[in-house]
This record gives structure tokens, sequence and C-alpha cells, in this order.
């Protein structure tokens, strides 16, 4: 038996007790990077494989503390009255009552997308300041080296590093704290992001010992990767959470820049190994939700020897974080759906003989 | 006759009080005539004194039928009273209250002067006076107030005989003209003591007699009175099992019902004892017989609910159900059932009903446990038999057979059901101890000094003199502590025998002795303790950040504390110690600490039983107000708590402490031994959702919890009014995960607008 060096991870959270990320109650593990770049993606710090710097503007209190502290500049400060003529603190009062000033989350970019690398955002400050009520503060996200010494020094907690280098036993040690969960509900490790086949050496390593330990295993994948990825993982993961996007080949490339054909190509392969699959429909309305690729779906389900189809309605949580990170990847804003569009969905695969709607 | 309900024993209804039949029509008049009492039989043996005061008090305090009541039974306490609690401990005089009627215009001068004797005539004779004036000089400057909830010290007494909960189903068996013989015939073979004590305990119990008479009498004419016939079939139904019980045993669950709430009403007690257990078989006899249905039975069960709501006391009024030690299980299964849809339907603060379980009982109970708490009820408690069991037969030295027997009454505290008292009569502030050792004893807020002296910080120069200076002042209070609880329970008994409860309490008549003065077959005592977290993570921040990394000095951490954390470098400390890991994480450094404490703290109390002559002397650490109170008067702690802000609550977290996920949570619990002490409160919230679509998460969750000697549970829902606090004050709610779209994220962590549609959703379930 060969010993392979233990391989670091660059992971951005870990999430204990977590219901939704495959059967039973599991430790989540998120890796950082991704091949892909879906405009509605609810986790964009997830995207670049490097920890990146996040900001929150409706916890900054423009105390200038981390101004002072950072040696590269990133962090700036401009008067409103400056750049407009014109005070706004963004404090507003509730509604009616004549009730104490209530924080308002009026962070806004002064730009809807930031254009171009380079150009710092500019956020308005939020928090009643003891300094000035109406002060920008400009991130220049180019210019930070990951130093933290921002993140450490806010007295707010407004600044985070999304990302830090991880050893397989270091996350093991969490890991098999909850064993006695895992268990007696079927849970265990799952892997998620970002995209883990784009760490193969650490998501395999971590898979491996997992199961070493008598502990059931998933991975969260959108399915692009070499193929010789999925080989390693299919003997030490027990369930693949499968994402497909779109069903048309032109389509696809537009909207995750990466091609159809690759991910189809792993997921047949995989049912033909036998591994375990669930499949997992991100539905954006008026994005991806058409009756080709619904139709499509329903088509798998019967073709592929499948544990389920799931349904991942849109939901909006990714924009806030976009603006934390300075995203400059494209994005959509479609409608939130509802039950009804939720169930409009549902009854259209159902109709076309979809199997294992869960 | 006057038939308002008088629903609790605030200033407000005892001004309103009114007699039952108008015995005692003037303001103070019964106040007067049982201070006459008192006065009359003074130097004669408590047994005889105790009855004559009874005589007045019973039937005076009872209150009419209420409309709609389906038993008879309500009482108001008098500004004067006697009881083991209600009123205050055993003779008690409210002085406060006395003079809010000496306001009246309609007082004469002569019930003033009367008044004002009264009231001379008192203030050296309450039980609880008479227990002040008994502490040694040593005890009286240790523990130097009894106003806990305005004044700062470490520790305070109380003065109560709290958490009695008597043997109803001796009574339900036996009867009251039974139990009446039972001491008849003790007193026979009894020496001279216990021939006066059995005589009076005859007398007492002959009260309740002649109170189901007057309320059958008032139940008679009520229904004369009324033109409603299913209300008159309701009075008629009282009458007829207040008839009963005057020359038997109940043998329906009405009278069952009806006896076991008379019964507590005269007693002044708070805790109904395993209901299943007494009432299951008769329950399910009527609904064999066919003389009740089961809505018939359930409607029961609400009215009595209703009854202990105007009996009013939220930190009491337990009912228990479930459990080992049940002989006829599925009938007590059958009560335990409807008394959970009662809880459903009767959306009160009270009973405080408690559920305990067993691997391997009827799974129809926790699911409806469950059920019930997912729409929002806050009972049941959930008690774990498999731990708990095992648990109080180590804390408390009984076999497990007796610990069978254990209910945890009031806020949390264990009690062995008619056969052990455990009042807790001392409250100490943990976090006020380590503050103490931090200002060489002194407490910062009064500058008074009630336990030892403690090294100057300079002179601390390692975790270990820090620990043991804390200590110190620990074991200081809790030994008083002891000691102050074994002369209120050696004053009490000297002054009274409480007979009503005493009755009912193995093993006073078979020894012809009342509770305290030797009857009881434990004589045990609690001590609650508060702030337990926030002095261990406290500890835990020094432990790390002073004398592990030395990134701070000792004395520079206490004087950002003693500064409340204002001014730019105080905030940078506190971001440091708000930075170290905290309980309830399931983290190492953190929760050893809190192991540290917690093993300290029960260990050396537990020890003080031998010390004072108590059977035992144990630690509760429960979930009541008085953390908050207790964080009014505490500086700001080396956790990062700001002065002022409430301690920690039982064995929970700081508030939003918790961000690891509730499985880390829930670690952290199961690392503090519960065989140690008389029991702990824990908190757990959850998403409407858990009880739902992912109910079997949910129940993966608390079952592996009890498997890994989870001991107990409170159980609550996540509400609008949670989120709504957690959207104005997020640093307090770090550790509220709520559902959006397809996955669960912390609350506080998301956007404005998913926030307030999460409200939206929430108001909407």
């Amino acid at each position: 038996m060969s010993r392979r060096p233990s391989p670091l991870g660059i992971v951005f959270d870990i999430q204990r007790a977590a219901l939704h990320d495959g059967p039973g109650v599991r430790t989540t593990v998120f890796l950082k990077g991704c091949p892909l770049r879906c405009p509605w993606c609810h986790n964009p710090e997830s995207r670049t494989r490097s920890p990146q710097l996040g900001f929150d503007a409706d916890k900054c209190s423009s105390c200038r503390t981390c101004a002072d502290a950072c040696l590269e500049g990133v962090h700036a400060f401009d008067s409103v009255l400056g750049a407009f003529g014109q005070a706004d603190s963004g404090m507003r009062s509730e509604v009616g009552t004549g009730g104490p000033p209530v924080r308002e989350p009026r962070m806004t970019p002064m730009f809807a997308r930031t254009p171009g690398p380079g150009v710092p955002t500019r956020f308005q400050s939020n928090a009643p300041s003891t300094f000035d009520s109406a002060a920008l503060h400009l991130v220049s996200w180019d210019r930070c080296t990951l130093a933290g010494n921002c993140v450490s020094s806010c007295p707010s907690d407004a600044l985070r590093i999304y990302g830090s280098e991880r050893a397989v036993p270091e996350i093991m040690e969490i890991v098999r704290r909850d064993k006695a969960y895992y268990a007696r509900s079927g849970g265990g490790l799952t892997l998620s992001g970002g995209e883990p086949t784009s760490q193969i050496d650490f998501a395999e390593a971590l898979l491996r010992a997992a199961k070493a330990e008598g502990i059931h295993t998933c991975v969260e994948t959108c399915g692009f990767a070499p193929r010789a990825s999925f080989e390693r993982l299919l003997d030490c993961c027990d369930l693949f959470l499968f994402d497909i996007k779109a069903s048309d080949e032109e389509k696809h490339r537009e909207l995750t820049g990466v091609p159809l054909g690759q991910i189809r190509d792993n997921l047949r392969w995989l049912a033909g190994r036998g591994a375990k699959l669930l499949l997992r429909c991100p539905m954006i309305p008026g994005v991806n939700d058409d009756q080709g690729h619904l139709r499509a779906i329903a088509a798998l389900s019967r073709e592929l020897p499948l544990e389920g189809v799931e349904l991942l309605p849109y939901h909006e949580s990714g924009l806030a974080k976009r603006e934390r990170i300075g995203s400059r990847d494209p994005f959509v804003r479609p409608a939130v759906p509802g039950p009804a569009q939720i169930a409009a969905w549902r009854a259209f695969l159902v109709a076309e003989g979809c199997r294992g709607l869960g | 006759m006057d038939m308002r309900c008088f629903p609790d024993l605030s200033l407000e209804a005892s001004l309103e009080g009114l007699p039952f039949a108008p015995l005692f029509p003037d303001p103070l008049s019964l106040e007067f005539a049982i201070t006459a009492a008192h006065r009359e039989h003074e130097g004669e043996p408590p047994a005889v004194r105790e009855l004559a005061v009874l005589s007045v008090q019973f039937p005076a305090c009872l209150q009419p039928i209420g409309e709609g009541d389906l038993f008879a039974g309500r009482v108001y306490y008098p500004l004067v009273s006697f009881g083991p609690e209600p009123g205050g401990l055993g003779y008690a005089c409210r002085e406060g209250a006395v003079r809010e009627v000496l306001k009246r215009p309609d007082i004469n001068p002569e019930t003033a002067a009367k008044a004002e004797a009264m009231l001379a005539y008192w203030r050296s004779r309450t039980t609880e006076a008479r227990t002040r004036a008994a502490y040694p000089p040593e005890l009286a400057r240790t523990l130097p107030s009894d106003a806990y909830t305005s004044d700062s010290a470490i520790a305070f007494p109380l003065y109560r005989i709290g958490g009695t909960v008597l043997d109803y189903g001796r009574l339900i068996r036996v009867g009251l003209p039974g139990l009446i013989d039972e001491a008849r015939e003790r007193e026979l073979s009894a020496d001279g003591e216990g021939r006066t004590y059995l005589r009076s305990t005859v007398g007492a119990l002959g009260l309740i007699l002649d109170s189901c008479e007057r309320y059958a009498r008032q139940a008679e004419s009520l229904a004369t009175a009324t033109s409603d016939l299913g209300r008159r079939g309701e009075l008629e139904t009282i009458r007829q099992s207040l008839e009963t019980l005057r020359s038997g045993p109940p043998a329906s669950l009405h009278e069952a019902i009806q006896l076991a709430w008379l019964y507590a009403l005269h007693s002044g007690t708070w805790n109904y004892g395993r209901a299943d257990v007494y009432l299951g078989p008769l329950l399910a006899a009527d609904l064999a017989a066919g003389r009740l249905d089961e809505p018939g039975a359930l409607r029961l069960i609400e009215g009595w609910w209703r009854l202990m709501k105007a009996y009013d006391n939220q930190y009491n009024n337990r009912v228990y159900i479930g459990g080992k030690g049940r002989p006829d299980e599925p009938a007590s299964d059958r009560f335990a059932l409807l008394a959970m849809e009662a809880t459903r339907r009767v959306r009160l603060n009270q009973p405080q009903l408690s559920l305990r379980f067993y691997d391997g009982q009827n799974p129809e109970l926790m699911a409806k446990a469950l059920t019930v708490l997912g729409e929002g009820a806050t009972f049941p408690m959930l008690y774990n038999d498999d731990v708990n069991i095992p648990a109080v037969a180590k804390a408390f030295q009984v076999s497990e057979a007796e610990a069978v027997e254990y209910h945890p009454f009031g806020c949390g505290e264990y009690v062995l059901g008619g056969r052990s008292l455990g009042s807790p009569n001392g409250v100490i502030n943990l976090a006020k101890c380590l503050e103490a050792a931090l200002h060489e004893g002194t407490d910062p807020w009064g500058k008074s000094r009630t336990g030892p002296k403690a090294p100057v910080l300079g002179e601390m120069g390692s975790f270990e003199q820090v620990w043991a200076a804390y200590t110190a002042q620990v074991e200081h209070h809790v030994a008083a502590c002891a000691l102050q609880e074994r002369i209120e329970y050696d004053v009490a008994g000297r002054e009274a025998c409480y007979l009503f409860a005493s009755a009912l309490y193995a093993d006073c008549i078979d020894r012809a002795r009342p509770m305290l003065s030797g009857g009881v077959r434990y004589l045990g005592g609690t001590l609650e303790t508060y702030g337990n977290i926030t002095a261990s993570d406290s500890l835990r921040a020094i432990d790390e950040l002073v004398f592990r990394r030395r990134k701070l000095g000792l004395g520079e951490l206490v004087a950002a504390c003693d500064a409340d954390f204002k001014g730019a470098r105080n905030e940078s400390i506190r971001r440091q110690l708000l930075a170290v890991p905290k309980y309830g994480n399931d983290d190492d450094g953190a929760d050893s600490m809190a192991q540290r404490v917690h093993n300290h703290v029960c260990r050396f109390t537990s020890e003080q039983a031998a010390r004072v002559g108590l059977h035992s002397y144990l630690v509760v650490i429960i979930n009541n107000w008085t953390n908050v109170v207790f964080g009014q008067t505490t500086h700001a702690t080396p956790d990062g708590r700001r002065s002022g802000e409430p301690l920690t609550n039982g064995n929970n977290p700081a508030p939003g402490a918790d961000r690891q996920g509730v499985t880390a949570f829930l670690n952290s619990l199961v690392k503090l031994d519960p065989g140690l002490h008389a029991g702990s409160v824990q908190n757990m919230k959850f998403s409407r959702e858990m009880f739902g679509r992912s109910r079997p998460g949910l129940e993966a969750l608390l079952g592996t919890y009890w498997e890994r000697g989870g001991t107990q549970a409170m159980i609550t829902v996540v509400s609008k009014s949670d989120l709504e606090a957690a959207m104005r004050d997020p640093g307090q709610w770090g550790h509220l995960m709520v559902r959006v779209g397809g996955f669960s994220a912390r609350f506080i962590d998301l956007p404005r607008g998913a926030q307030e549609d999460v409200l939206r959703r929430t108001c909407h379930e």
C-alpha cells in the first residue's frame, strides 16, 4: 500500500449538523474553487481557489481602524459630502412609532457592477458612526495580500477572509466528533463548495480518511472534471449529489462557461459503474427552467438508475455575498420562485414521466 | 355570594381578595384572626398552634367555585398566613402589602392601630425572621442580605420549604377518611409528642372534609340557580364527587382529581406528582364502564389545568407523566396522551407538564410531545430516565428503586416524590465569586467583603493561583449556605409541623413525627447556582490569554472589565476575550474548564451534607430569571460579557456563543456529569421546520443526545419575536439557525432582505 503525502486543501467553511446536504445529519466541508461561473451561484466566495477578503458594509461603523491597520492601502475612506454635496447617514427611524433609529441595510455599491480590475468598490457606511455620519468606505480588492490585519482589528466584525489552508487530520478531528449522530441518522461527511473535484487530491484524501473510520460520504459536484477524478472518487464516495444546470450544449456554455458534454459523459459513466447518484437541478426562473430542460431531466431519470431527483429552487442569498467580496462575475436577478411556481415545475416533470422526484 | 376568581398572589389580587363565605368581610379581619389564633396558642406544641391557625385560615381563604370551573377549589392567601411556601415560609406576614391596605379610605383609626400592633407582633415572630435571628454572627456576615433581587452579594438565603411533592398515589388509594384512619391508628401506639402531632393531623385533615362539605353546598346552590343545563350537570358532578370524598376514597377520574386538587390547595404545595400513575387506572375504568369518553376526560384535564393556572405559580405547578416505574403503563399512557393534548389546547404557561421517558417506552408519547412542541407550546419538558435514574441514585445515594421516584420540581430541581425534601434555600452567583477573587475578595459594587481576602493581582502568577482564589470564594459561600439551610429547617421545624404535607410524606405518620422533626425519610437541601458558564468561560479566557499565550496581563484584563470595556484599547481587549472559544461549541479547552467548574462546585456542595447533618445537599443549575437579576449586580466578566448583562442560564452556553451548530452544542452539554447534582436545565430552540419536514433529523439529533448522556431538554420553536430580537441585537443570537430555500443558515449572517423574508414566513406558519 503506497503512502500518499497528506495534501492540504483550501476550505472556506465547515457546517456541522447539516440536514440538507445528503441523508441524515452530516458535516459539510466546503472547498474553495470551481471551474464554472453560474450567474445564480449562492456561494460566489467559492469560485476562486485562493482565499479572499470579505467585507460586510452592514456592520461597518466607519471607524477607519482597518485603514490604519492595513499596510497595502486596501481600505480608504471618503466623505459622501465631498462626492455628492449632500449628507445621508443612512439611518431611519422606526416607522410610526417614533422609536429609536434602526439601521436599514442601504448598503449599495456606487456602480451596478464594479467596472473592471483596479477600481475599488465604494460602500456607503451604514452603521451610526462616531466619526462622521456620511462616510464612503472604499475597498481596493486587488491590493489585498491576505495579511488579515484589518480582520483582527475591526471592532465590528465587518471583515473576514474566506478560505484557509487545512490538513486532512484537522478536518477529520471535527468530522469524527459527530459519529454518533451519523450512526443514528444515516448521516456522514459531505464535500461541497465550490467544486470539490477542483482540489481532487485533498478531496480524495478526506473521503478516504472518512471511509477508513466507517463514515458515510457524499460529494456535491457539478460534474465538470476529468474522468480520472471521478475514477478516484468512485470507491470512496457513497453518494454523489450531481448537479445538472442546463440540457442544451450552447445554453450550458453560455450560462456556466463550460461544455455540457463532459458533464453528461461523467454522469453516465458513474451510473454505469454503479455509483449512487442523486440528481440535483437548480431551477432559475426565466433562465434555465424551460420545458426542454425539464423534459431532459425527466428523460435522464428514466434512463439512468438514480437514487432520485431533487429540485433546487433559486434563492437570493448569493447577491449580498457578491457585494461582500467585490465579485466581478456575471449574475442574474430572476424572481424568487414561490410555492406555485415550484408546484408547476414538479407537475410538469411528473407529467413528463420523471422518476424519483423528491 | 361573591363569585369572582382570584388569579394570583400579586398585590392587586390580595388587595381585592374577598372571603368565600363572608366570614371576614372587614379589611384585614382575617389577618387579625389568624394573628390572634397564633398569639393565643403561644407556648403550646407547634402542632396544636398550627391546627388553630389553619382552622381560621381555611375555609376563610378558599374562594368560590368560579364560572366554568369543573372542580371546586380556588384559594387566596391572606397577608398573614401559614404554609410551607405560598405566603412565605411557615408563619408569614407581608408587611408591604398590609401597608398598602392601610392607605385605603375605608380604614378607620381603630383598624389602623390594630394593624400596626399586628405588624409589630410579627416582625420578630415570622418564621423567616426567626430563621435570620438564629444565624451565628459569622454566617450573618457571609449572607448579609435577604434581598437577592435588589442587593449586590455573592449568595443569599431563600425562605421557603419548596419542592414538596406529596404522595398523591397514597392519597388516591386510601382517600381522606382512610388517611384519617391511618393517623388515628398510629396515634394509639405513639409517644406523647407523636400523639399530639397525629391528633393535630387528624384535625387538619378534618378541615379538608369541612371544605368538601362547604363546596358541595355551594355547588348545589349554584346548580339550583342556573338555567344552563350543561352547567348544572357539571356542578352536580362536583357536588357528587365531594360527597363521595367525605366518606371514602375516589372511585372515578373526577373524584380523584377533585381530591388531589383540594389537598394541594390546603397543603400549600405546587407540584402534583406522577398524575398518569395515580389517575391512569381510574381513567381507564371510567372509559371502560362508559362513564366517561375521551373528549369528556380531556375536558376535565383542561379544566384542572385552568385551575392550576389560577393558583398561579409559573415556577412550579408541575405535572409529571411517563417514565419508568408506572405499574399500569397502558392506562398511564392514555392519561399521558390526553394530558399532552390538553396542554396543546390550553396554551398557558402552566402547568409545567413534564414528560419522563426511557428507551423502549411507548413511542406515541414522544411523538405526541414533539408534535405539541412543534406547534409552539413550551411544554412538555423532556426528562431522560435512562440517564436521570442512575444519576439521581448516585447523587442522592439511594437505590435505583427509590431513584425511580425522582421528580424535577420547580425550575428543575430533583426530589424523590413523597419521601425526600430538597428545598432550594440558597442562591449563589459563581461569576461574582470570580469577580471577588479578582478584587482581593471585595465586591466592586458595594465595596464589602463577605468571603476570604483574595491575593493581590500582582501576586497571582499562574492560572492555578487564580483558580485557588476563585474556589476559596465558592467554598466559603457554599459552606455558609449549607449551614443556613440546616438552620432554616431547624427553625421551621421548631415553629410548625406542616401537617398537610407531612401526612403525605414518608415516613411521618409511621414515625409519628412531622417532616422537619425527624419524620421525613430523606431531609436534603439544594443550592441554586448561577453564572456557572459565565464563570468557566471567563476562567478559560484568563487561562488562555493571560497565562498560556501571554497576550494580556491579569491587571490589564481586570481593569478592562472594571471599565466595562469602554475605550479603544479596552474594546480591543474585549474582542480578544470574545475570540477565545466558548462552551457550547464542542471545544475541548472551553468544555474542560466548564467541567472543572462544574465538578468543583458540585463536589464541594455535596460534601456539606455530612458537615451540617442533612441526607444530601446538592447543586441545582436551573432556569429562571435569577440569572438576569444577578447579572445586574455583576461587573463585566472576562468572557467578554458587559457589566449588568444577564449571566448564563442553567447549563446553557452564553447567548449566541454556540456557533458550531446543534451537534456541537449537544456535545458540550453532555460533558457535564449529571450524577453530581440534583438537576439542571438545558434550553434548545429549533425552527418549526425541524418538527415538520425535517422531523427525522430532529429525532436523530435528540435520540443521539439522549444516548450520549443528555438528561433533559426544554425545547421551544423559534418564534417571530426571536427573529425580531435577533435582528435588533445580533450579538446574542449567533446560535439561531433557520431554513432558507434549500439550506440552513445562521440567521444573523443573512442579508436583511432574507431575514425579513424568514420573519414573514414565520408569521404565517
